[in-house]
């Protein structure tokens, strides 16, 4: 019913050993996320810190790293979210996008995109939207979606890479 | 970064008021959030309580409710699940089906798709 799982393989850093896992396409995640006892069982190491937002309006921080990730007939390094136990694989934005790959939750598939060589136009696009998302009127005008909630006393601005809903 | 919002419409349980929405497009929800406030300014309530998976691993049993969205020119009843203030609206998977869209996380955008009768 419109979410689907597909079977994607992980590889370590150097692309040598992989295994393969199940996971829920998710355009709502802005970076695919794995249990972390199965990227250290991989010895994918974390490089980084960085702040996600949840569907709950929760915000954590997780740690990140980089490793090799295999679906769809494509082969492709990608950033790695070291998730709780127990959760489930995401298969994430960024990835998809890197892969040229589109979510089709009618035929529970996932269909190949063009890639895109207009800078002007489509960065221009998507700023736009986001500007418009984070101005104070458009927060004025729409409240409920308002993001820019205190997390520890930092107000800093939520960003379209910080999602994992 | 992949992610991307679109403006969407959510409208009463008749169809007539209608308040736009910037929603998160998540094909890993199955059903449309929104905090609670906008369908209740709606005249929206819950009609039945459900369990939800979230992805931090929590189980929480949410409220859902129907009623009217208008995605790219399609106006249709969907649920939507009555979240916390200050959440993020999500478009789900259920009503991306319903209108037969697919995600382009490269584009930022929805694409039409046939839908499926075998």
């Amino acid at each position: 019913m419109g979410t689907f799982y597909i079977a994607v393989e992980l590889g370590d850093e150097q692309g040598a050993n992989w295994r393969t896992l199940d996971a829920l396409v998710d355009t709502g995640a802005s970076t695919t996320s794995v249990p972390a006892s199965v990227l250290r069982g991989l010895g994918v190491r974390p490089v980084s810190s960085e702040r996600f937002r949840f569907a709950q309006g929760e915000v954590r921080e997780l740690p990140v790293g980089y490793t090799w990730i295999r679906f769809s007939g494509k082969e492709l390094m990608t950033q790695v979210i070291f998730n709780a136990e127990g959760t489930s694989p995401l298969l994430g934005s960024q990835t998809l996008e890197a892969a040229y790959m589109a979510v089709d939750p009618v035929g529970q598939r996932l269909i190949p995109v063009e890639g895109l060589l207009m800078q002007a136009a489509r960065s221009g696009g998507r700023d736009r939207k986001y500007e418009r998302f984070q101005s104070t009127d458009f927060r004025r005008r729409h409240p409920a979606t308002s993001v820019s909630v205190p997390v520890g006393g930092d107000r800093r601005p939520i960003t379209n890479g910080d999602f994992l809903c | 970064m992949g992610t991307f919002f679109v403006e969407i419409e959510i409208g009463d349980s008749e169809g007539q008021r209608w308040v736009p929405v910037e929603a998160l497009v998540d094909t890993g929800s199955s059903t449309c959030l929104l905090p609670l406030s906008v369908l209740a300014d709606l005249g929206v309530s819950p009609s039945r309580q459900k369990r939800y998976c979230f992805a931090q691993g929590e189980t929480r049993t949410m409220g859902v409710g129907q009623t009217y969205i208008r995605l790219m020119d399609e106006e249709f009843i969907t649920d939507f699940i009555f979240n916390e203030e200050g959440t993020i609206p999500l478009l789900g998977a259920l009503a991306l089906e319903s209108a037969h869209l697919a995600v382009d996380p490269h584009g930022n955008r929805l694409i039409p798709e046939d839908g499926i009768l075998l």
